[in-house]
């Protein structure tokens, strides 16, 4: 269990009983409300979870260096940038991925791209984001993040070189 | 309003709603049996996918719920119009700053915000600054920046901060007009769901 989740958890109990001291009617409200959530977005959330195991065990890191690392300049950032937006890593393999990609001669502006696509946008997380935020909103932002995520690369690698 | 022309409205929404829920049964179901079918097929790489997947389940297993209590007490406690002052049209750049702070606390991955930011615009936030929320929670988490740190160094890492910051602000006003239907007033909107009120 993570820090994260612990700080979560307690911080989600403290609010809890807090509010079962106010109103014993309002905190059945809001846990129906929590439950109601939780059964819409279960399929959803188990599916990325899959996938998630599905990229960690069977995409090996060598396909990407090789996608990533061969190409330089915008076309680079640009594969490096999609690829990202595919794929969803957790952070305790990503950085060091992108630390690898670097080491094997990719250039910052490809690394930037694909860290910065891989943190804002999710492929994997697309039904789930429609299906809250819906189908205008999830395309709005996924395009803007993807643009963001190309000129954040492209100004690093003005600024850091290469 | 006549029943009769409520009655086909909440149909068709019903309709549509079971739609969507077949969609990501049929996401899940592919996932998962790609997940089986590969691990009984490729010799030795099983083991490493379940492993990930089975972590990543116990990580969401304790953060998704507690997300997801916290937003339910947010709907029932919160006045709308308390969150309309601070995040709703005429917030300005204050909202925009508070909305992007909220989505520095370490929660966990992006998908965990979406049910927080829809809870947010029922209650009336602004697109613009729901949309800095979630951008903020997906770039400006503090452990991933610390193994960013680690891996790639100093200067990557305070270089894409400081880029992705500054464009977020830009991405959020630009997002709320792609986002505006014509005839739509972008103050929300009576999706229901609101609990006691």
């Amino acid at each position: 269990m993570s820090w994260t989740a612990v700080g979560i958890d307690s911080v989600a109990l403290v609010c809890l009983l807090l509010s079962l001291l106010k109103s014993r009617e309002k905190t059945l409200t809001a846990l129906r409300i929590a439950w109601n959530a939780l059964k819409r977005l279960a399929p959803g959330v188990l599916a990325i979870i899959a996938v998630i195991g599905l990229i960690v065990g069977f995409v090996p890191p060598s396909w990407i260096l090789s996608a990533v690392g061969s190409e330089r300049g915008i076309l680079g950032a640009m594969a490096a940038a999609l690829l990202g937006a595919v794929l969803f890593i957790p952070g305790i393999i990503a950085f060091p991925l992108a630390a690898s990609l670097r080491s094997m001669g990719a250039g910052t502006t490809a690394v930037a791209a694909f860290i910065t696509t891989l943190t804002m946008i999710g492929f994997v997380f697309l039904p789930l984001e429609i299906k809250e935020l819906g189908r205008r909103f999830t395309l709005v932002r996924n395009g803007l993040s993807f643009l963001a995520a190309l000129v954040v690369a492209l100004l690093m690698g003005l600024v850091l070189g290469g | 309003m006549s029943d009769a022309r409520v009655a086909p409205a909440q149909e068709n929404a019903r309709r549509s709603r079971r739609r969507k829920v077949r969609w990501d049964l049929l996401f899940l179901a592919a996932a998962a049996a790609a997940l089986v079918a590969l691990s009984l097929t490729v010799e030795g790489k099983g083991d490493r996918a379940w492993r990930a997947s089975l972590e990543n389940l116990r990580e969401m297993a304790f953060i998704l719920p507690a997300v997801l209590v916290i937003m339910g007490l947010f709907m029932v406690w919160v006045d709308r119009s308390l969150v309309v002052k601070y995040l709703g049209k005429g917030s300005g750049m204050r909202g925009m700053l508070i909305c992007i702070a909220l989505g520095t606390l370490p929660t966990g991955p992006l998908y965990v915000g979406f049910p927080m930011a829809a809870a947010l615009l029922k209650k009336g936030a602004r697109v613009s600054n729901v949309l800095a929320f979630l951008c903020s929670w997906a770039a400006l988490s503090i452990p991933a920046e610390l193994m960013e740190l680690r891996f790639l160094g100093w200067d990557f890492m305070l270089a894409r901060l400081a880029f992705t910051v500054t464009l977020i602000v830009p991405l959020s006003l630009v997002g709320e007009r792609l986002c505006a239907r014509p005839g739509e007033t972008g103050d929300g909107g009576p999706t229901g769901a609101d609990g006691a009120e």
